[in-house]
């Protein structure tokens, strides 16, 4: 089970939403990192590139927002892999669209608030195959 | 003002344009003017034609009175002639009469004149008149003389044929007596009483010649003849005295003789007679008569044609002035339809100059204008005409675009604000729901994973963030209600008398709290100048929010330093003013976002929202409160870090009066 358990990365800077997803991924068994910012995100995949099988991000975030994030992340060569599922988690129903996400380089979204069956099974479905 | 137009222009459709107007009247004026130039022209060549007539008329008279005083002047002067050999005494009178009549004609004629001029020439023919009157009649003395002289010379005939008439009766009577006497033919006797029949022949023949010379005598005039006959009776009355001498009968002789002797007396009476009647009838004296006449008569004439010559020569010159005045006249005529015909085309054109072409030059420039959208205030149109009413209307164009565009201006601004406003509205909307999301987020996630199990510790822990999140949602959600009872004016203050100290104190408490709670190594200083006074007016619950908004923005943007609250006096030139203030050591603001912070759903940094949280609008509200307690909510500028808010209230509290 831990074998196979999926790390997410989850890019959030409301402290609030940081516990809730905390504990959601607790609760669901996720090997996770929690990045409060764009840069602490792009950090932790220089650190390590390999890690996550998926990242889960917030778009309205002080300093870099979750689509400059996700730019930066694709234009680097394969560092994390290009096919790294990235997914847009927002309240902002803007970006609740799919050509929308991925336009700007996302593989999805999740609407805020997040409904944790449709989290497990984007998590499952995009981290285990 | 669809309806004013069609008014106007029906009431234009039947009236023809003033402008027109105006020039119709010029044109009656010079039509006016030219009509009275040709009228006074045609009475000028009246008057002159007039004053030709006059001349004409005036001469005319003198003209036929000299022509009728040279034709009298002509009768008379055959009728002086008759005078002269007139022979009886009607004749003379029929003729004297004539030419009385003649002179009274042509004096009569000469009165009837009026020219002065003429008068002084006639005065000459009246002389001349006179003078002949005066011949004619001497002529006619002579005449009636002569006359008066041959009815005696003809009474004395008549008495010398008495005696030759008794003498031919006696020398018939004897002759017959001598005829009965003869008896025997050839007698000495009877040849004695042929021999006396012989003489009685001779004196017969004697008397008988006499007697004719005395018939001659009574016809003829002419003293030549009448000596010639005397002579020849002479002659004969000496043959019958010789006769009578050698007749035999003595007593017959004697009374015979007797007889011729009372006859050659009688006949010598005559001689005085015919002296005298030659004198009177001689060539000499009827000549000089005559010729004087006839000079005079001449005189006449030659006067007569004088006048004429000189009525010509007048009547000439007065024609001379009649074409020159008629030439005047002309010239006066020409140049007056000349000159009416120069001011129309002046008229016309300064009319067409100054009334329309320039106007209407003027108006399409200001047409010009208009249409290339200058809407400045441009030169009028003079005249109240079409085309001044034109300008006008076109003015009061220019107005209403200028209006127009004005309220096009303030609709297009409105329209922008309005669609700015809408879409901050929307941009509000999308950020509200953002908002409420992220701690319903927070709540339905937790409340999840409180359904789906976890122990009890860890679900009271859920619990907790749970219930904080909530509490974030309720704020927000107040925010949002304020906001739009600010904006809908049904927010009421109750201003009060609040001690500032002990609510700087709760404040202080509150802030202590919070820091901790966030965890921030944040210290909090309260200052409070001596001379703020205790109280300040305001309404408690509405400038507590106003602060809480204050220190919630000054802990979200400090993470590290101090936050200082406090209460001071400011003077200014109209007056002291009470200050409460907040100031942080925090992010800051720059200068030129001062403004822009107060904006409602406006943050200096969009995602500085999400950082700390809050919908943007408690600034928008605080400000806005302040507003509604009459104070003013303002950022100061300040050195170094952080951002300080002032809060200035002029409504001080009399009693409470700042202690300088």
């Amino acid at each position: 089970m831990t074998q196979s358990a999926p790390k997410v990365l989850i890019v959030e800077d409301d402290p609030l939403s940081q516990f809730m997803m905390r504990e959601l991924c607790e609760e669901l068994g996720y090997q996770f990192d929690i990045a409060d910012n764009g840069e602490t995100c792009l950090a932790h995949l220089q650190k390590q590139p390999d890690r996550y099988d998926i990242i889960m991000m917030d778009i309205h975030m002080p300093g870099m927002s979750g689509d400059t994030v996700v730019r930066e992340i694709r234009q680097r060569p394969d560092d994390p892999p290009k096919s790294m599922p990235v997914f847009a988690v927002t309240a902002d129903t803007v970006w609740h669209s799919q050509s929308h996400c991925r336009n700007s380089g996302f593989d999805g979204f999740l609407a805020k608030p997040i409904d944790v069956e449709v989290f497990r099974d984007t998590v499952r479905s995009h981290a285990l195959r | 003002m669809n309806y004013y137009h069609q008014d106007e222009s029906r009431c234009h459709g039947t009236q023809p344009l003033k402008v027109v107007q105006k020039l119709r009247m010029g044109f009656i004026a010079i039509a006016g003017l030219s009509l009275c130039s040709a009228l006074l022209s045609l009475i000028v060549i009246n008057k002159i034609e007039n004053g030709h007539t006059e001349i004409s008329t005036s001469a005319l008279p003198i003209l036929l009175v000299s022509d009728r005083i040279s034709q009298d002047a002509f009768e008379i002067a055959e009728l002086a002639n008759q005078l002269i050999q007139a022979d009886n005494l009607e004749t003379l009178d029929r003729i004297s009469g004539q030419i009385e009549n003649r002179e009274d004609d042509i004096e009569a004629s000469v009165l009837n004149l009026d020219s002065a001029d003429a008068k002084e020439l006639f005065q000459n023919v009246f002389n001349t008149l006179s003078q002949l009157r005066l011949i004619l009649q001497q002529t006619e003395a002579v005449s009636r003389q002569t006359f008066n002289l041959r009815t005696e010379f003809r009474q004395s005939l008549e008495l010398a044929r008495l005696p030759i008439r008794d003498l031919s009766n006696q020398s018939k009577a004897r002759q017959t007596e001598l005829g009965l006497g003869i008896t025997h033919p050839m007698s000495n006797e009877t040849m004695d009483i042929l021999s006396e029949m012989r003489r009685q022949n001779v004196i017969a023949g004697a008397i008988e010649n006499m007697e004719d010379g005395l018939d001659r005598l009574q016809v003829t005039s002419l003293p030549t003849d009448i000596s010639r006959i005397q002579a020849e009776i002479s002659f004969n009355l000496q043959e019958m005295f010789t006769a009578i001498s050698r007749l035999d009968d003595t007593q017959y002789g004697q009374q015979l003789s007797d007889a011729s002797i009372q006859f050659y007396d009688t006949l010598q009476e005559l001689d005085p007679f015919q002296a005298r009647l030659r004198l009177l009838e001689s060539e000499e004296n009827k000549d000089a008569l005559l010729s004087q006449t006839l000079d005079l008569i001449g005189l006449l004439k030659t006067q007569t044609t004088q006048i004429n010559e000189f009525q010509g020569e007048r009547v000439a010159a007065l024609d001379q002035r009649l074409l020159r005045l008629s030439n005047i006249s002309i010239f006066i005529m020409i140049s007056a339809a000349t000159i009416a015909a120069l001011v129309s085309i002046l008229f016309i054109f300064v009319v067409v100059e100054r009334q329309i072409n320039r106007r209407l030059i003027d108006l399409s420039k200001n047409v010009e204008q208009i249409s290339n959208d200058n809407l400045n205030p441009q030169p009028s149109i003079p005249g109240s005409d079409e085309i001044g009413k034109l300008g006008t209307s076109i003015e009061k164009l220019r107005r209403m675009t200028l209006q127009h565009r004005l309220m096009e201006q303030k609709l297009v601004e409105a329209k922008t604000e309005a669609e700015q406003s809408e879409r901050v509205k929307s941009d509000f909307l999308a950020m509200m729901s953002h908002e409420v999301r992220t701690p319903l987020n927070t709540i339905m996630g937790l409340f999840q994973l409180i359904a789906i199990g976890g122990d009890a510790q860890k679900n009271a822990e859920r619990a907790q963030v749970g219930i904080r999140a909530s509490r974030r949602l309720s704020q927000q959600l107040t925010d949002i209600i304020d906001m739009t009872r600010l904006e809908a004016g049904s927010i009421e203050c109750d201003i009060m008398h609040l001690a500032i100290r002990p609510m700087m104190a709760s404040w202080r408490t509150r802030l202590e709290a919070r820091v901790a709670a966030e965890e921030k190594p944040i210290k909090i200083i309260v200052e409070i100048n001596d001379d703020v006074p205790e109280f300040v007016l305001a309404d408690e619950y509405r400038l507590d929010q106003v602060f809480n908004n204050l220190m919630d923005n000054a802990i979200k943007f400090t993470d590290v330093g101090t936050i200082t609250i406090g209460a001071s006096v400011v003077h200014l030139p109209h007056g002291p003013k009470l200050k409460l203030f907040i100031n942080d050591t925090g992010t800051g603001i720059s200068k030129d976002k001062f403004d822009l912070v107060f904006q409602r759903f406006q943050q200096e940094d969009t995602t500085v929202t999400r950082k700390y949280g809050g919908s943007g609008l408690g600034l928008t509200i605080s400000r806005d409160l302040c507003h509604l307690m009459d104070m003013q909510l303002e950022i100061e500028e300040k050195t170094g870090e952080g951002a300080k808010f002032v809060i200035y209230s002029t409504s001080v509290p009399r009693e409470k009066a700042i202690s300088a």
